[in-house]
């Protein structure tokens, strides 16, 4: 990851330059999660995509003020999803989290629950549970576990201290625990 | 399922869970945006700086506020209805009378410049289009750069919408639509008018 990090540095710094196609490579390298993230604040497909292009369009003239040696994926995705924010007074259809209809992955063998695989049961009622939670906690959540992100990076992205990352991800773990309890006293 | 199966879950248990959903959730395929996202930027880079342009009349008469432009085409033939397009910092009033005499080139929609969504297309030039709330969403939405009236070394982002035919919207002769509207972005003489920052689709006075 450090030579990735590196190679983001030597990237943002070209693109800073006027380089459009470093960047090119940038956007090309986080547009996935990066639309992941809209995608999750937003809840509909048409104002993701929208809220990534201008989020990577607003990053490059936002380039000046990139703080040089920091990570560039956090800060990133800080303005993708204030932009997916900003995109939620739309009067789009707000799309739920899903399951694959396909539960467990071609090949894989089956796990025994303490292995912590899940079945579609659990699949779904996690995604219904996530589904929930208000924009806040289901963003913390998403970004320490959905999106692998660690702890530094999620401070980086939410704008927060690590101490305030922890403290919120803890209540957003309790509330997510109480929808689960809901389900299963109503399932 | 067991009773209390997830809420008896240490939080490192439920966020193993969360982790392990990924795997399961269906996430909508991801755009490729990197082209678009490219081609938008050196657009940008090719506006002048924000106030730079000054779309007034360089006779600076009191009267001209607002310069952006429009082409409203509309039916040599009989146009019953009395149209008002409000769309909000101008209000275009059409009556009915003698017919518009339609340019030859008229809205083939090639020379309007990239089709886009509407969304994109304020997202490229900007600043974002003022739909007629008459008219609705626009069936075509192009966005490009175009030289600024009385100053042709100079271009302003302009999008255009167009509205296919429809009940009190004759087709526009040599063309697929029953209206077209373009906006440009712009600022204004400072001739003592109160600001509106948004893009308008014709002259106006004050």
């Amino acid at each position: 990851m450090q030579g990735r990090s590196i190679e983001d540095a030597e990237l943002a710094e070209r693109a800073r330059d006027g380089d459009v196609g470093a960047y090119e490579e940038l956007v090309t390298r986080y547009q996935s999660i990066a639309y992941r993230v809209a995608w999750l604040v937003a809840r509909n497909a048409g104002d993701a995509e929208d809220a990534v292009q201008e989020a990577f369009v607003k990053a490059y003239f936002g380039l000046p003020r990139f703080r040089r040696g920091a990570p560039f994926k956090p800060w990133l995705l800080r303005i993708v999803a204030n932009e997916a924010k900003n995109r939620l007074r739309s009067a789009r259809r707000r799309e739920a989290l899903a399951v694959k209809a396909i539960a467990t992955r071609p090949g894989e063998a089956a796990r025994s629950p303490e292995d912590a695989a899940l079945s579609r049961d659990d699949a779904e009622a996690l995604t219904e549970a996530l589904d929930r939670l208000n924009e806040r906690d289901r963003l913390v959540i998403a970004y320490r576990y959905l999106l692998d992100m660690s702890e530094a990076e999620v401070a980086a992205a939410l704008g927060l201290r690590r101490g305030t990352v922890k403290s919120r991800l803890s209540r957003a773990m309790t509330k997510l625990r109480i929808e689960l309890g809901a389900e299963e006293m109503t399932g | 399922m067991n009773a209390g199966r997830w809420t008896s879950r240490s939080d490192a248990e439920l966020g193993a869970a969360v982790h392990e959903l990924r795997h399961h959730l269906s996430w909508p395929p991801p755009p490729p945006v990197a082209a678009e996202v490219a081609a938008t930027i050196r657009e940008r880079q090719q506006r002048p700086p924000v106030g730079a342009i000054d779309l007034s009349l360089p006779s600076r008469r009191r009267t001209v506020l607002v310069v952006a432009a429009v082409l409203l085409l509309l039916a040599a033939t009989a146009f019953a209805a009395k149209l008002v397009l409000d769309i909000g910092a101008v209000t275009v009033e059409l009556v009915p009378g003698r017919p518009t005499a339609l340019p030859s080139t008229a809205a083939s929609g090639a020379d309007f410049g990239r089709p886009v969504s509407l969304s994109r297309a304020g997202t490229i030039a900007g600043f974002e289009a003022q739909v007629p709330a008459a008219l609705g969403d626009p069936d075509r939405v192009w966005v490009d750069r175009a030289k600024v009236a009385f100053e042709p070394a100079r271009t302003a982002a302009r999008i255009v919408l167009a509205w296919r035919p429809g009940p009190g919207l004759p087709r526009i002769p040599g063309t697929d639509f029953g209206a077209v509207l373009m906006q440009f972005e712009g600022g204004r003489s400072s001739t003592g008018c109160p600001r509106s920052g948004r893009p308008a689709s014709m002259s106006s006075g004050c």
